[in-house]
């Protein structure tokens, strides 16, 4: 009796049973996608910090661009009449050009500093290792006849930077397309140092750097960005208008991040073709003893004057970017909607359930004048609750599962900075995203490069950041969260329901309500 | 169940015992002639339609007795007195009419009567058992073996089917029946009050009178000793109304219940064995 008379009762009062389960479920989709992302999210921070400072390392030194020297590291491209590699042929121009420079926003530290650094008391280890940004830019520009505007392709707003101008013979572009290419290189010393980026990361294919690689041209690859580019170990990869051969191609030790870099070369063979010998972009510090890390820094402060010092908590604090306001939104926002969203499904199923109860007033108290006991009628009433609770805690799983599954289709790319360098750029140029780098083909028109967004290069991506794919995990807990709570809001409403229930007065049943 | 508990008005009249063996202990006996057991202020005519059949069965069932039953309600600030010190004893067997205007306690009766709540003093004795001193747990129960309820609304479950809700009828220490016996009695009772062919049919898909052929059944398939009817044809037309008036009438006889129905209607009224008026919770034979 007691199924059949659940069945009829959620079949019947299909009205009830579909508004409690949709509230119930809507809460239960919810936190089971926050919990889900959270999870993602904290696993993605520790990777992040793990992969742009590497394991082990205490603090880093940096130096921020200083606002006198806005130009330095801008890249900027210069054709000339045909320059660099510039070709014409039938009307079209092609025209390529690429340089390697700091990321805007993180300015050079004289190399004497790691000196400095390791002579310092405490300190274990330090490597300096030199960031550097290589933009390409490559593209075809088709020769018109009859007027065109000179400034035809600088209707974009970031072409100070460099716009393609000139090299046409004054004949105009008649369209054309364009692609900006950038990537993080990462200038790092052969010797095998114990901290610095490379110790979170595991070669994957081919080798490290060895202590006879120092001065030339090869390359250690990012997997992921060797995988977008298509490369692997023997192929060559230019960077700064030099073939460098890959030697090998190593992923970061964190579940899903990329490593701190796209590209990782000798340390020595960086600075000379960026012309920046003796330069180190930030220094890797792995303290003796985690007791001294703030003496280290204290000192560290006072010997490297106008150098950025922070240690692990200070980036911990500082990772900055989209993770950070993802973990944000999910920490803050996320759960208090949670909350918010489960105190009011619990609310409407007590309501509903309530309301329910009294409409039926006469019912139950039929049921108690035939000999129904408060604790049969209670039972019923609860064991509705429940079925509901349960079905919109399936249908809510359910739907978060699906939630999850679109979070980890779409698989969006979280740019972190663990920097105290501020990220001003546009931001089209993030290493390692294929196609990240702005590519415009246009037809018509004489805007060819506008859409670039900024040139590639133009957005500034400083030293350490990094892009994370947010993976949304699925657990077992979530599952088991998702279905006790649902339990709990029918049992709290079927409690409550029943309760009411169970303190009507039989006699109602004898209340002549036609 | 023991005898009656102790601190209740003891019932009164000694009666004839043509067989003290079977004779529950201060259960009186009753026979076809009610005379000389009915109660202090009551005149109970002779049962004389009784079939034969149902006499046995009628010896050994339970009847009412009521002594100085008081019932007063707090609403509000003040108090509301139903019933004033009323005396009544039903006979075992009896088809009684209750009738009265409205608010002057026919309801409240029915309420003791049917063991849905207890006197404010008195007592009311159940056959052998006193609703007045009965925990909630024994009231439950007496109203799920002794006691069939007919409403004037029908008091179906609108989302059970006919069958269904002769199920429900299976509660209390009748609930643990099994499946099978409890799908095949409810059918029987169906069938025996002619809808035999609607078990499946939901009370709002049911006529008037089809759901409370539904609502008898519901209340007698649990074979109880009494039969509680309030208005059952209140809301029924005349033809209607003769037809469930027949039926209980039927299985008044059949099966040697006691029957009360609280009626507005003198024609129904009229086709009570004893009639009773109840005004301002006083109790006098019509």
């Amino acid at each position: 009796m007691f199924l059949t008379y659940l069945r009829r009762e959620l079949t019947n009062r299909k009205k009830q049973t579909v508004i409690i389960a949709i509230g119930m479920a809507l809460a239960i989709a919810l936190v089971v996608i926050v919990s889900s992302i959270a999870s993602g999210v904290q696993a993605a921070q520790t990777s992040v910090l793990q992969s742009v400072y590497g394991v082990g390392t205490d603090i880093t030194v940096t130096k921020t661009e200083t606002p006198t020297s806005s130009s330095t590291g801008r890249p900027s491209f210069d054709f000339g009449s045909q320059g660099g590699s510039g070709s014409s042929s039938s009307g079209s121009t092609d025209l390529s050009q690429s340089r390697l420079a700091v990321s805007r926003g993180s300015s050079t530290l004289d190399a004497s500093a790691v000196e400095t650094v390791t002579s310092t008391s405490g300190v274990k280890a330090a490597t300096g290792v030199l960031t550097l940004e290589n933009s390409t830019f490559s593209g075809q520009v088709q020769q018109q006849s009859g007027s065109s505007s000179s400034d035809s392709s600088s209707s974009d707003g970031s072409t100070q930077q460099g716009p393609p101008s000139g090299g046409t013979g004054g004949g105009g572009f008649g369209g054309g397309s364009f692609s900006v290419d950038s990537f993080t290189v990462t200038g790092i010393p052969v010797s095998g140092d114990t901290v610095g980026p490379l110790t979170s990361t595991e070669v994957t294919k081919g080798r490290t750097f060895t202590s006879a690689d120092a001065g030339k041209d090869v390359v250690v690859l990012d997997a992921a960005y060797a995988k977008s580019e298509s490369k692997a170990v023997g192929d060559t990869v230019a960077i700064g208008g030099e073939d460098f051969t890959v030697i090998g191609i190593v992923s970061s030790t964190g579940s899903s991040s990329t490593t701190g870099s796209n590209t990782y070369i000798p340390l020595d063979t960086a600075q000379t073709l960026a012309d920046l010998d003796g330069k180190v972009t930030s220094i890797s510090v792995s303290a003796e003893s985690s007791s001294d890390v703030s003496a280290i820094k204290s000192a560290l402060q006072k010997e490297l004057t106008g150098a950025t010092v922070s240690t692990e908590a200070d980036l911990a604090s500082s990772v900055s970017g989209s993770l950070s306001t993802a973990s944000s939104l999910v920490s803050n926002l996320g759960t208090w909607l949670s909350i918010v969203v489960l105190a009011a499904a619990f609310l409407i199923a007590i309501l509903f359930t309530i309301s329910g109860v009294t409409r039926r007033t006469r019912e139950f108290g039929t049921l108690k004048a035939i000999g129904w006991s408060n604790g049969r009628i209670t039972r019923q009433v609860a064991g509705e609750s429940l079925v509901q609770g349960l079905i919109g805690g399936v249908i809510g799983a359910a739907a978060g599962l699906v939630g999850i599954l679109v979070v980890n289709v779409i698989a969006p790319t979280i740019s972190a900075s663990a920097s105290s360098t501020t990220n001003t750029g546009p931001g089209a140029g993030r290493g390692g995203v294929p196609g990240g780098a702005a590519t415009a083909a246009a037809g018509s028109g004489t805007t060819g490069g506008a859409p670039a967004g900024g040139f590639g290069g133009g957005g500034a991506t400083t030293a350490s950041t990094t892009d994370v794919v947010l993976h949304a995990p699925v657990t077992v807990e979530v599952i088991l969260l998702a279905i006790g709570l649902a339990i709990l809001g029918g049992l709290i409403a079927g409690a409550l329901g029943g309760w009411r229930a169970s303190r009507l007065r039989p006699a109602e049943a004898l209340r002549s309500v036609a | 169940m023991p005898g009656p508990t102790t601190g209740t008005t003891p019932v009164p009249d000694p009666t004839d015992a043509p067989d003290p063996t079977t004779r529950p202990e201060g259960v009186p006996v009753t026979d076809t002639d009610a005379t000389n057991t009915s109660a202090t202020n009551t005149d109970a005519t002779n049962t004389e339609t009784a079939a034969s059949a149902a006499e046995a069965a009628r010896a050994s069932r339970p009847f009412y007795a009521l002594r100085n039953v008081n019932k007063t309600y707090r609403q509000k600030n003040r108090t509301v007195t139903a019933l004033t010190n009323v005396d009544l004893t039903i006979p075992q067997g009896q088809l009684v009419a209750i009738q009265g205007p409205t608010g002057g306690g026919k309801s409240t009766l029915l309420q003791m009567l049917g063991a849905l709540d207890r006197p404010s003093a008195g007592s009311v004795l159940l056959g052998e058992r006193d609703v007045a001193t009965l925990g909630d747990r024994a009231l439950t129960d007496v109203r799920a073996t002794e006691i069939g309820f007919v409403f004037q609304s029908f008091n179906l479950i609108p989302t059970l089917t006919a069958l269904e809700n002769v199920e429900t009828a299976f509660a209390g220490s009748l609930a643990n029946r099994s499946r099978t016996e409890i799908r095949d009695r409810a059918t029987a009772a169906l069938q025996e009050v002619g809808l035999g062919e609607r078990l499946d049919h939901l009370p709002a898909e049911l006529s008037g009178g089809q759901q409370q052929r539904v609502a008898i059944a519901r209340a007698l398939e649990k074979n109880p000793s009494v039969l509680l009817a309030d208005e059952p044809t209140g809301a029924l037309d005349e033809a209607t109304r003769d037809e469930i008036m027949g039926l209980i009438e039927k299985q008044w006889r059949e099966r040697g219940l006691t029957v009360v129905i609280v009626t507005h209607d003198s024609w129904v009224a009229k086709r009570a064995e004893r009639r009773l008026h109840i005004k301002q919770g006083q109790v006098r034979e019509a």
